[in-house]
């Protein structure tokens, strides 16, 4: 069973915030690298982000048909 | 021995690859430089054309959009049908050229800047499948839009009180051509060296009589610039994808200064902000890239697109010369200005990314909103306001 926080003395407290901000930062860091590398992998990919940076007219005749479809319910 | 004579033969294929490559790259760049040629031909043409076309009566002929409203409406409808800003600015240089006031082409570039936006807006609505990924998407895209509208919203009362930006594209223009001086003298190069297409292209037109030469000079210029822009855009989106990449690369995890400069960039590089801004949305809709990523980039391709018709001015030689350099410098003014202004005032900084994010949340739930404000800002809104008044 965990001792209670109030009962704890200070300086562990504190050795206890410090491990908890590495953590955190650690966490972060990683979570921000990941970030990265997927618009990494998504820029190794322009070619094709490129090819397809057009209007598709079926496209938006299948959004207009859901909005028609959204308007009789 | 045979692996070696499979390995010789190997390493010719690769060395002959190779050369094809680069004679095929040399190919599209000097169908690049003639396509850049013929834009900046076309312009003059335009210029040549009106002059001809109207006569002294190039004021009355736009005197419908002498209200700055029905301009801005005919830049949005104009730019939203051919979905390419750099097409209409260039057109409208062209019309400068010859005659029309640049006070009335002013809210002109504006709807320009406005009309550009439907591309990527109409790129999102493909995402509609997928709820978060739609939301998104048409975040990503409607920032470009209500960033313009702001911009707009700031910057035609400013004109239309103090022509805050005729009078600094003046400036600007006096420093580069020279004080005083409206005849361009000292970048006329560029004009000789487009002499040959466009004299070859008046000639030809001046085979109608009278007033038939002009418009079919309008109309072979118009044409020549819609069609040199496509083809640059298509041949550099092949020749500048390795480049481009670098540059996203290094704009990645820097802050939204270099996401700006990068957006330019790329911008200038591809000769298309519909493009850059269309190729950011499924970059949006994936969840890769945040809106807050996404918008700085947005800002820059407002500022890498006047690029075009600010090149096409250069070429524009005669008594006006210096009014079309003038409306190129507008459009390049109008959205440095814009960018410094918004961007670096956080109470506006953040309206168009709240703005997005509303519109989107909404449509999100409903897509009848979003049909509404593609429909309303890029259709009915300008179409309603030119007919009212044309009527009163």
């Amino acid at each position: 069973m965990d001792e209670p926080l109030s009962e704890k003395p200070s300086d562990e407290l504190e050795r206890m915030m410090a491990e908890t901000e590495a953590c955190l930062a650690e966490l972060r860091h990683e979570v921000q690298r990941r970030r990265q590398t997927a618009q990494s992998i998504e820029i190794d990919n322009l070619e094709t982000h490129l090819k397809e940076a057009r209007v598709k007219w079926g496209e938006l005749k299948r959004f207009f048909e859901i909005v028609l479809q959204e308007l009789r319910r | 021995m045979v692996e070696s004579g499979a390995g010789v033969t190997i390493a010719h294929e690769g060395v002959a690859s190779q050369s094809e490559a680069g004679s095929g790259h040399a190919l599209s760049w000097l169908m690049v430089s003639g396509l850049v040629y013929a834009l900046i031909s076309a312009v003059s043409v335009i210029g040549t054309g009106f002059k001809v076309a109207a006569g002294d009566q190039a004021q009355q002929l736009f005197q419908f959009a002498s209200n700055p409203f029905v301009g801005l409406m005919v830049g949005i409808i104009a730019t939203a049908l051919i979905q390419s800003s750099s097409t209409v600015s260039s057109v409208i240089v062209g019309l400068v050229a010859g005659g029309l006031a640049v006070p009335v082409a002013v809210p002109m570039i504006m709807g320009a800047n406005i009309g550009t936006t439907v591309t990527n807006t109409l790129v999102s609505l493909g995402h509609v499948q997928h709820r978060d990924e739609f939301r998104r998407a048409f975040a990503a895209a409607t920032v470009h839009d209500f960033f313009n509208l702001l911009a707009v919203a700031i910057f035609l009362p400013l004109e239309m009180i103090f022509g805050l930006l005729e009078r600094s594209a003046l400036a600007v223009s006096t420093l580069v051509v020279g004080p005083g001086s409206y005849s361009m003298s000292g970048m006329n190069v560029m004009a000789v060296l487009t002499g040959p297409m466009t004299g070859s292209i008046e000639w030809l037109a001046h085979l109608l009589p009278g007033v038939f030469a002009g418009v079919a000079m309008i109309v072979i210029g118009i044409t020549l610039i819609f069609v040199s822009i496509r083809f640059i855009g298509r041949l550099l989106k092949v020749l500048m994808v390795g480049r481009a990449k670098r540059i996203m690369h290094g704009a990645i995890g820097r802050g939204p200064w270099s996401g700006i400069l990068s957006g330019t960039v790329v911008t200038v590089l591809v000769q298309s902000s519909s493009t850059t801004t269309s190729l950011m949305v499924p970059l949006a809709g994936s969840g890769a890239f945040t809106l807050s990523q996404i918008y700085p980039f947005t800002l820059g391709t407002n500022v890498g697109t006047t690029i075009t018709a600010l090149l096409a001015a250069t070429a524009v030689s005669g008594a006006l010369a210096a009014h079309a350099l003038e409306i190129a410098l507008v459009h390049v003014l109008f959205n440095v200005f814009a960018l410094v202004l918004i961007f670096t005032l956080p109470f506006l900084r953040n309206i168009p990314m709240l703005g997005a994010e509303w519109l989107a949340a909404l449509a999100a739930q409903r897509k009848l909103f979003a049909a509404v404000w593609v429909l309303g800002v890029f259709v009915v809104m300008p179409g309603l306001l030119i007919l009212v008044t044309s009527v009163l």
